[in-house]
């Protein structure tokens, strides 16, 4: 396969997360803080966050092993995972979080196992997609990196390409996790 | 540091325990050009800030943390240093809004 077949498919792939729902706009987000100084940016908190998220998914496998359950134990442990999880867009994964909050709030056993098991699930099934992605991506090579847009900050539209002439007064952060 | 001009090299503390959501506050101050510092924990934090207090101008800390909550960070360095602070949540819970305001502070969620 020729240089632009590799990334025809990378572009194709990444957009299918997108369409089928298993990454929301905070990936962007993450691809928007790449550039030449940090070129392996999305990959490098990806990663981190699948080695970090094993230790947070053995704290709820552990709470649900207790008997009784611990629902509010659940929710905190479960509170950090979805924040994690967020923090890399990962929607599917995200969506199943806030179910499992839902059956803690209503002290619901059983949906949270259900839950966490669809969770698992979720959560492996885009580990592979991404990895799968990554190694695709380092095949096309730094063409990827160079075709995007100067990446642009959130901030309050009146800021152009530099900081001369900015008003505090009207000075909007967005930053959103 | 002029009033009316962006203010890069602004000297930020960031602490949140979730290396990932870290990492992510870290990449996005450093792309606003500020001096970044990180900890993964409030005791930490508060033994840097103890050490010198002119080494920085501005607190961003999570809620929920394992070491120490993040309201009981922001009651002691409002009260031994007197820096501003922004506290990070995913948590949407207004009760909690209300008593980060009530501590004088401005909540992003």
């Amino acid at each position: 396969m020729d240089r632009n077949q590799v990334h025809r498919q990378v572009a194709l792939m990444r957009q299918s997360f997108f369409d089928q729902g298993f990454l929301d706009e905070q990936f962007i987000q993450l691809e928007e803080l790449q550039d030449e100084a940090n070129p392996n940016f999305v990959e490098e908190v990806v990663t981190l966050y699948y080695r970090d998220s094993t230790r947070l998914i053995l704290n709820i496998e552990q709470a649900l092993e207790k008997s009784p359950l611990d629902f509010n134990k659940l929710d905190c442990h479960m509170h950090q995972f979805k924040g994690s999880s967020s923090s890399i867009g990962a929607k599917k994964v995200k969506s199943e979080c806030t179910q499992f909050r839902e059956y803690c709030k209503a002290g619901n056993g059983e949906g949270c196992m259900r839950t966490f098991q669809q969770l698992k699930k979720e959560y492996a099934i885009l580990k592979k997609k991404l990895e799968t992605y990554f190694q695709m991506a380092r095949q096309a090579g730094p063409k990827e990196i160079a075709c995007r847009p100067k990446p642009k900050l959130d901030i309050c539209p009146d800021l152009e390409k530099n900081y001369v002439g900015w008003i505090p007064s009207r000075f909007r952060y967005t930053f959103s996790f | 540091m002029n009033r009316d001009q962006f203010p890069v090299g602004m000297r930020v503390l960031a602490v949140d325990d979730d290396p990932t959501c870290l990492l992510l506050l870290e990449t996005l101050l450093r792309r606003c050009q500020y001096h970044v510092t990180t900890t993964n924990q409030a005791v930490k934090a508060l033994d840097l800030l103890r050490e010198n207090k002119n080494m920085f101008d501005l607190v961003i800390s999570d809620v929920h943390m394992p070491d120490m909550d993040g309201f009981k960070l922001l009651e002691h360095v409002g009260l031994e240093m007197d820096l501003p602070v922004i506290m990070l949540s995913a948590n949407g819970n207004p009760k909690l809004v209300i008593k980060g305001i009530t501590m004088e502070l401005a909540i992003i969620y």
